[in-house]
């Protein structure tokens, strides 16, 4: 628990200090702290739903859309406050997630991937025709949120908002993994067939997840229409529901800071091949940027399959091993229990394996 | 004592018959094993008891309430505990997480309440318990904390059976519980099987390992080609021309 509550303490820490630092060091801007925050709310209900339960979404755009428009139609159509907005576009995602829900997860395998991206399409379609949603031109003219009668504007006072936001909802996701319920979504990944044997209604847990990453996703997708103020078809694209996937798979699925890492990641990714590769070459414009993008996120899956965070934590476990590997073996000769000197070599063993896994 | 009936059972996948029209009926506990050659259905039998397979045809009931058809996961929390011929602990959770799970999952079902629970950790210490408990029976307390995809295959089997009794079963499924294990961890296993079974359990024990089948078992099963080929108490059974037969031999061993 302590190390915990510490895993927060810095967490905060860094949030906090982002403005100090992405106001001098070139080539950051402050744009770039929020898209970051966003980002990273919009992909941490990934940790669950993918990393613990084991279920690919590429959908979580749709929900992202969802917020974004049911902030900006109902604070520009309806005149509602901003925050209430926000809150009836959460519900409506995770209504709906819920009730999707109910149809994918009772069979099994990969349909919940297919689902998704049918989901964000109709929608994207549906945004396009209707006349509430501006069709192809979008919706303009989104209120600012406000905090206590004060407007919030600039963007690095945007920036401290949805920190503070991400950092909630970081807790939430934290607090959600540890809890048993979080077990049972590792059950569910681990063995489907063993979990539910077990007495686990698979389906009941998967949508549980589901619904969680849905409201977060709209959640952030609300926080991005109150920012830019303008909102268009480009909140449902598919591209941004697997960008939100890779932002987990690059920072680490199985931590709740793989999203606020990862998201980082492929925002400065982004923020540096825009800004340093014109320099190399005049010719190389946005398709060179997806390129460099697209090499560097293949780099991090082949050589930290686990992510950033993964990768971090293995490096820990390697050096905390070599420094107690004359413990392991003799604390497992006593823990064989029922005590044949053949289990315990073969926990002696499998302790080295651990400790030498790349 | 839990009666289980299992009537006129037929499990067909595509054109294969893997069970054809078993029926069983035992209400009187203990241990009752299954076996039979390579592909005689014994598995597939398990899978249907559990609820991992859906029956072709026939029905099988505990305590007079019929499980066939049912999900999984209510078989489960009727009763019915399983381990798995291939290991199916829950690799990235530790040892004593592995037992919680079901702790959880059976004080959990009811829909909000259930929520609840699983959120605020209420029965945690209780849980905690009871799987620290059921660890000790098994031998594997001292490696509680361990992640138990990193223990070796002996001790994960050891796992699965801890974790199948944390439901407190009324019927208990074993497929091949013994398999890979050196005589000693055998000798230990079945002792425990003996034990719960004196405990009011009904334990199914599918096993190669015929002679440690007839050593523990009451009553035994045998399949063939996913019928039944000879039925009754240990000795009788290994008598039977038919049985030998069926084994070619084996059970000289």
């Amino acid at each position: 628990m302590r190390r915990l509550l510490l895993g927060y303490a810095i967490f905060a820490a860094i949030l906090y200090a982002i403005p100090g630092i992405f106001t001098r060091v070139h080539p950051y801007t402050m744009s770039d702290g929020v898209q970051m925050a966003i980002l990273a709310i919009a992909a941490l209900g990934l940790i669950p739903l993918t990393g613990y339960a084991n279920q690919i979404s590429l959908g979580q755009a749709a929900f992202y859309g969802t917020g974004a428009y049911a902030s900006a139609i109902l604070t520009t159509h309806s005149g509602w406050s901003p925050w209430l907005a926000m809150l009836v576009g959460a519900a409506l995602a995770g209504g709906g997630a819920y009730l999707l829900g109910l149809f994918i997860f009772r069979v099994s395998g990969h349909y919940l991937a297919l689902a998704t991206i049918a989901l964000g399409l109709v929608l994207a379609i549906v945004a396009r025709q209707l006349a509430i949603t501006g069709g192809s031109e979008g919706i303009p003219g989104v209120p600012y949120l406000s905090l206590f009668g004060v407007e919030v504007v600039g963007d690095v006072d945007y920036y401290y908002l949805t920190a503070t936001a991400l950092l909630l909802a970081t807790l939430v996701v934290g607090l959600v993994v540890r809890s048993s319920l979080g077990r049972s979504l590792t059950a569910v990944g681990d063995s489907a067939f063993a979990a539910a044997a077990s007495g686990i209604d698979i389906a009941r847990y998967k949508r549980v997840a589901f619904v969680l990453a849905a409201v977060l996703a709209a959640v952030a997708g609300s926080l991005y229409a109150h920012w830019v103020t303008y909102i268009d078809v480009h909140t449902l694209d598919l591209l941004l529901s697997i960008q939100m996937l890779i932002v987990v798979a690059v920072g680490g699925m199985r931590t709740v800071w793989g999203a606020a890492l990862g998201s980082f990641i492929v925002v400065s990714l982004v923020r540096f091949s825009k800004e340093w590769l014109p320099a190399l070459s005049e010719k190389a414009g946005g398709q060179v940027e997806i390129v460099a993008y697209g090499t560097a996120l293949i780099l991090v899956l082949l050589f930290l399959p686990r992510g950033v965070a993964g990768g971090f934590a293995d490096l820990f476990h390697r050096l905390r091993s070599t420094a107690g590997t004359a413990r392991e073996p003799a604390s497992a000769v006593a823990a064989a229990g029922a005590g044949t000197a053949e289990a315990a070599r073969e926990i002696a063993q499998a302790g080295s394996q651990r400790g030498e896994r790349p | 004592m839990t009666a289980l009936e299992i009537s006129d059972l037929v499990m067909r996948f595509g054109g294969v018959t893997a069970v054809d029209g078993l029926t069983l009926r035992h209400d009187s506990g203990g241990v009752i094993g299954l076996i039979g050659p390579n592909g005689a259905g014994k598995t597939t039998v398990l899978n249907v008891l559990s609820g991992a397979l859906r029956p072709t045809a026939g029905t099988v009931t505990l305590d007079g309430q019929r499980i066939d058809g049912l999900r999984a996961d209510r078989i489960a929390r009727l009763g019915v505990a399983r381990t798995f011929q291939n290991l199916q602990t829950f690799a990235s959770l530790t040892v004593r997480e592995n037992v919680l799970v079901p702790l959880a999952a059976h004080a959990a079902a009811r829909p909000v309440v259930g929520l609840f629970t699983l959120l605020s950790g209420r029965d945690a210490a209780a849980h905690r318990d009871r799987a620290d408990e059921l660890l000790a029976d098994v031998g594997l307390l001292d490696l509680a904390d361990r992640r138990a995809g990193n223990l070796p295959y002996g001790l994960q089997r050891r796992l699965e059976v801890a974790r199948a009794l944390a439901g407190d079963p009324r019927l208990l499924l074993l497929d091949e519980p013994l398999a890979g294990l050196s005589r000693a961890e055998s000798a230990d296993l079945t002792a425990l099987f003996t034990d719960v079974a004196s405990r009011g359990v009904t334990v199914l024990l599918v096993e190669h390992d015929v002679a440690s089948v007839l050593a523990v078992s009451r009553r035994v099963v045998v399949l063939d080609h996913g019928a039944l080929l000879a039925d009754g108490e240990p000795a009788a059974v290994a008598a039977d021309p038919a049985v030998r037969a069926a084994y070619l031999g084996e059970l000289d061993d």
